[in-house]
C-alpha cells in the first residue's frame, strides 16, 4: 500500500474535521508535495456540496389517501409487495412441474422398453459380452422409486411457491431496531 | 397569535411521544408522523433506489409497516431509526428484486447501456454542465455504487444523519460506517472526476 493509499483512509475524518491535529497537519504536508491526493481532496469537497444541493422531491398531493386507504383495505396487496416474487416463481414452477413430467415419462419408456430379464439366470446380467447401455443401468432402479419421487419434488416446489411468506418482505428490520 | 403557539406546541412534540400516543390508540399522532417524515423518507428511497414511483411505493409500503406494527417499537430506539431502517430494508428488498429480474429480462440488459449515457469526458468541463444534467449524472454515480457504500452516502452526505445513528440504522459498527463512507466518497470521486477535473495548468 502506497503512502497516498494510506494516507486516503483518513480522508473522511479529515472532511468530516474528526482527525486529530497530528494526523490532521500530516495530510496537509502530504497534500503540499502530492497534487494528486490534493485534487481528490478538492474534488471530494465539491461532490460532497453537489450532494448537499440536489434537489428535494415532494410526495404526490394524494400521498396520504392513498396511505389510508392501504391500511383500511387490506386485501389490496400494495404493487411493491406483488411485484417481485411474480417474474420468477412462476416460470420456475413451470419448469418444475414439466421437468417433472417428462422425467416421469422418460423412467416409465425406459423401464417399459427393457428386455424381459430372466429371473432364474442372473449370471446373465454379468455377461461381457453384452456390453450394458447406460440407461439399462436403471433396470436395476425399482419401478415404484420414480412414480413417487418425481411427484413429490414438484408438490414440494409447488408448496413452497405458494406459501404465505413467499410473497412477503423480510420483516427483520422491524424486529431488529424494535427490539434494541 | 394561537395558531402560531399551537404550531409550536405540535412541533416540540417529539417523535417518541408521538409513536408512543399511537401506541395507545391515538391515529392522529400517526397522521403527524406521516407528515413530519414522507418527504424526507422519499428522498432518501428516491436517491436510493433513482425511481421516483418506486421510491413513492416504497414510502408508502414503510408507513404501513410502522402501522401493523407499532408495537415493535422500542422506546430505546430513535423513531427516526426504526423507520429509516424499516424503508432501507425495503429498498434494498427492491433493488435485490431488480438484480433478479435484470438476470432473467433480456430487455433489460439491451436498455442498460443506453441508459447510462455519461457525456463525453473531453467534451464536459464543469462549467459548461447544466445543473439538472449534473443531477442526473450524480444521481447515476450514486446508482452505480454498490449498495453498501450507497446506503452510508445517502444517509451521510445528502440526509445528514450523525455516524451513530447511521450506525444503528444499519445495524453496522460504527467503524465499518465511517470506513464504508470514506471509501463510497473515493469511489464516487473515481467516477466523477471528469464532471470536476480542474483546468490543466499551463507548463512554462
Amino acid at each position: 500500500m502506497t503512502d497516498c493509499d494510506k494516507l486516503k483512509e483518513n480522508f473522511s475524518d479529515y472532511l468530516d474535521g474528526e482527525l486529530p491535529i497530528e494526523q490532521r497537519k500530516q495530510l496537509e504536508d502530504h497534500f503540499n508535495i502530492c497534487p494528486d491526493c490534493h485534487e481528490t481532496m478538492r474534488q471530494i469537497r465539491i461532490i460532497q456540496q453537489s450532494m448537499k444541493q440536489l434537489p428535494q422531491i415532494s410526495t404526490t398531493p394524494n400521498f396520504e389517501q392513498k396511505l389510508q386507504q392501504q391500511i383500511f383495505q387490506p386485501h389490496q396487496k400494495s404493487n411493491f409487495i406483488l411485484s417481485p416474487f411474480q417474474n420468477w416463481k412462476i416460470p420456475v414452477m413451470g419448469s418444475a412441474i414439466v421437468l417433472a413430467t417428462v422425467g416421469f415419462f422418460l423412467v416409465f419408456n425406459d423401464s417399459s422398453n427393457k428386455p424381459e430379464l430372466p429371473v432364474t439366470n442372473p449370471v446373465e446380467n454379468y455377461s461381457p459380452a453384452a456390453p450394458q447401455l447406460p440407461g439399462s443401468q436403471k433396470v436395476n432402479v425399482p419401478s415404484s422409486t420414480p412414480a413417487i419421487s418425481t411427484p413429490y419434488q414438484s408438490s414440494t416446489l409447488m408448496s413452497d411457491s405458494l406459501r404465505s411468506d413467499s410473497t412477503q418482505i423480510d420483516k427483520k428490520g422491524v424486529l431488529q431496531v424494535g427490539n434494541k | 397569535m394561537i395558531t402560531k403557539t399551537e404550531e409550536a406546541k405540535k412541533v416540540s412534540v417529539t417523535d417518541e411521544q408521538l409513536i408512543a400516543r399511537f401506541q395507545v390508540g391515538d391515529v392522529q399522532a400517526f397522521d403527524i408522523l406521516v407528515r413530519r417524515y414522507k418527504d424526507q423518507l422519499l428522498n432518501f428511497i428516491y436517491r436510493f433506489v433513482g425511481n421516483r414511483s418506486d421510491a413513492e411505493d416504497i414510502v408508502q409500503e414503510t408507513f404501513l409497516r410502522v402501522y401493523k406494527n407499532k408495537h415493535y417499537y422500542k422506546e430505546i430506539a430513535k423513531f427516526s431509526t426504526w423507520v429509516y431502517t424499516i424503508a432501507g430494508n425495503l429498498a434494498k428488498t427492491e433493488l435485490r428484486r431488480r438484480k433478479r429480474h435484470k438476470i432473467f429480462s433480456v430487455s433489460n440488459f439491451v436498455n442498460e447501456e443506453r441508459d447510462y449515457d455519461i457525456p463525453d469526458r473531453e467534451h464536459s468541463p464543469e462549467k459548461k454542465v447544466d445543473s439538472s444534467i449534473q443531477e442526473n449524472i450524480i444521481q447515476k454515480a450514486i446508482g452505480k455504487l454498490p449498495t453498501k457504500f450507497k446506503e452510508v452516502i445517502i444517509l451521510r452526505d445528502i440526509q445528514g444523519f450523525a455516524y451513530e445513528e447511521i450506525s444503528q440504522i444499519l445495524n453496522i459498527p460504527l467503524g465499518t460506517v465511517k470506513s464504508r463512507v470514506n471509501r463510497g466518497r473515493l469511489k464516487l470521486q473515481e467516477d466523477l472526476k471528469f464532471l470536476y477535473e480542474a483546468e490543466p495548468k499551463s507548463t512554462i
